[in-house]
């Protein structure tokens, strides 16, 4: 039975933390949050051990690994902390404010050989998974452009006191939205060489970014524009959606539906026939054990938990990927920074 | 409970296979008469069961079905709460401590002008998420007033949540809290059939309404189709509503109803449709086979 702890019981906190607890060969021991009102009610619900800092649930409990899911302004400092403990790590997104921080995370983590993940979960999305067999099966050719888009209505009145408000903790659509696609990229395409026309534009805020513009452009020739909007209120929820042009066909994806239009049928990917191809959630998803808010959430930490359990697998969506989209935030601002100078 | 209860996913944006879907009929529904043009029709092939999410619109289409008893006799309401997207939100703007802390004070402060706090008693609640939660309820179901409320439904994203967290005594005391306050039952909407069946069991809720996904593509049915079918054909009572029958479209109604009406345990079927064509088709489809 692997022990594991919460840091940061908020949104993500508590679904991980349900999602955690179903896991036959988990137990949750321990959970840490810094609000009154959240330790009074899990002291009375439930029977976990609760802390108000991450320092002394690292000192007093036994663990064998934490799920991180404070405001991104901590995240390198547990990393690290933890990793020197020996602790595995799973990291909300994004990965950390800077790029020193995550290297340093990184290096701890690789010292200490601890399994290391970040919680970019469209990666383990059934749909977006079925792109990247796609892709690196030949079957699309080369890739020549891809709009890359995330849309929602997080943010949709300049009154809001969440940390998402706060730059100094790791606000705005940027590091919040931005992160999301920005992995989504890298998956699929890997690293860009270059951002140019980059735009942080405020809609409602005042200290953080509500949309971001970008263009990628890459070593193959590869270019890809990126849209991203939390203050648009026309969406239920944050919605997703990939389009790429190739040589060999297009594709349009989102998380609940795929369109695949093939010049030619490919001998790998035999369930797409040349000219359109749909599928739809319903047909593309893969069971699993048990499902809150979209079931990428259980396949990720369901991975997590594989790495620990079996360390000869392939440790998906580690602290290095995220140390790339962190880097790729960082190059969005200084080239948005320069064009408004 | 009602065979068929016409679901309302459809009114408010709600697709789980495209989200073009969705947005079209958020434009086809912003008006409420369009929402009462596909009641009414429901309503007139004989439909009498109707699920609504507690959606602040509900508060126009429930006067109107107040104000129109003889239009709409014999119809029976089987409301979820809580509206999920209001509190998402709430938790967007303030997080998830500051969303339940300014919850309770709305509940507080809304629950002493209706009356339902006496003086006094308030600061017991301020740190209690359960009390917090039937306070809430309450204020939800006040849009139902006057209609004829047969099963308040749990929406999945709490219940799969307590399944998850192991909260029996949440589940335990929102069943508790309906019926002595409503005097009807409790539902459980789940994409965790299974699972949620061991967890209303430890709960002590016996025999429970639970309401999941019922499609032959075991689509949102987690585990998988076998361990549905195991407790859908298997000697542990419960009243079962299925939902997702289509799976979101891609089922045909003929295949979908004739699976789903297979098991004894299913009691009802809800479904979304916009059309009439749709609408009586299945429903014609449910009293065939049953």
């Amino acid at each position: 039975m692997l022990k594991g702890g919460i840091v940061g019981f908020g949104r993500m906190g508590v679904t991980h933390y349900a999602i955690l607890n179903t896991h036959p060969d988990v137990r949750i021991n321990t959970v840490c949050d810094t609000s009154g009102f959240i330790t009074s009610n899990l002291k009375r619900y439930s029977d976990v051990a609760i802390h108000d800092s991450y320092e002394s649930m690292l000192e007093r409990e036994e663990l064998d690994f934490v799920v991180v899911c404070t405001p991104p302004d901590s995240h390198a400092a547990v990393a690290v902390d933890a990793a020197q403990r020996g602790l595995h790590v799973f990291m909300e997104k994004p990965f950390t404010l800077s790029l020193a921080d995550g290297r340093r995370a990184c290096e701890a983590a690789q010292t200490a050989g601890i399994v290391n993940q970040v919680g970019y979960f469209l990666r383990f999305n059934d749909v977006f998974r079925e792109v990247k067999t796609l892709l690196d099966a030949g079957a699309l050719g080369t890739p020549l452009h891809y709009r890359n888009e995330m849309i929602g209505r997080t943010v949709i009145r300049a009154w809001n006191e969440s940390w998402r408000m706060n730059r100094s903790k790791g606000g705005g659509c940027l590091l919040d939205f931005g992160s999301h696609c920005i992995d989504l990229a890298d998956y699929l395409f890997g690293a860009p060489a270059s951002l140019r026309g980059c735009r942080l534009q405020t809609i409602y805020s005042k200290d953080v970014d509500d949309a971001v513009y970008a263009t990628a452009e890459y070593d193959n020739g590869l270019v890809g524009n990126l849209i991203v909007n939390w203050s648009d209120e026309t969406h239920r929820r944050p919605f997703n959606r990939l389009e790429l042009l190739a040589t060999g066909g297009k594709v349009v994806a989102d998380r609940q539906s795929l369109r695949v239009y093939l010049k030619k049928e490919h001998p790998a990917c035999g369930r797409f026939r040349s000219g359109w191809n749909s599928f739809d959630l319903p047909e593309l998803a893969r069971p699993i054990r048990y499902e809150l808010r979209g079931l990428e959430y259980t396949a990720q930490l369901d991975h997590f938990i594989d790495c620990i359990s079996d360390r000869g697998r392939t440790n998906e969506c580690t602290f290095a990927d995220g140390l790339r989209t962190d880097d790729v935030v960082e190059r969005i601002r200084a080239d948005a920074a320069a064009g408004e100078g | 409970m009602d065979r068929i209860i016409l679901g309302d996913n459809q009114f408010f944006g709600v697709n789980h296979r495209s989200e073009e879907q969705a947005i079209a009929s958020m434009r086809r529904f912003q008006d409420d008469r369009a929402i009462l043009d596909v009641i009414d029709t429901a309503y007139d092939v004989g439909i009498r069961g109707f699920t609504f999410s507690t959606h602040s619109r509900m508060a126009g289409l429930c006067d109107h079905f107040r104000n129109n008893p003889d239009r709409y006799s014999g119809m029976r309401f089987y409301p979820a709460v809580p509206y999920a997207h209001k509190y998402a939100e709430l938790v967007n703007e303030r997080g998830l401590a500051g969303a339940l802390k300014e919850a309770v004070l709305t509940g507080m402060s809304m629950s002493s002008v209706a009356g339902l706090v006496k003086r006094g008693s308030s600061l017991l609640f301020t740190k209690d998420a359960l009390k917090a939660m039937e306070i809430l309820v309450d204020i939800e179901l006040k849009t139902f007033r006057d209609l004829d409320v047969r099963v308040v439904y749990l929406q999945n994203i709490v219940t799969d949540l307590l399944v998850g967290l192991g909260w029996t005594q949440a589940a335990a005391s929102f069943h508790r809290f309906v019926k002595d306050r409503f005097g009807v039952e409790a539902g459980f909407i789940t994409l965790n059939l299974p699972r949620t069946l061991d967890f209303l069991d430890r709960a002590g809720i016996e025999n429970p309404i639970v309401c999941s996904a019922i499609n032959s593509m075991g689509f949102q049915m987690s585990p998988d189709r076998a361990s549905y079918e195991e407790v859908l054909n298997g000697s542990r009572p419960f009243r079962g509503t299925a939902m997702s029958v289509m799976a979101a479209g891609a089922i045909s109604p003929s295949e979908a109803i004739s699976y789903v009406t297979g098991f004894p345990r299913i009691e009802s079927v809800m479904f979304g449709a916009s059309s009439r064509r749709n609408i009586a088709e299945t429903k014609a489809l449910i009293d065939g086979a049953s």
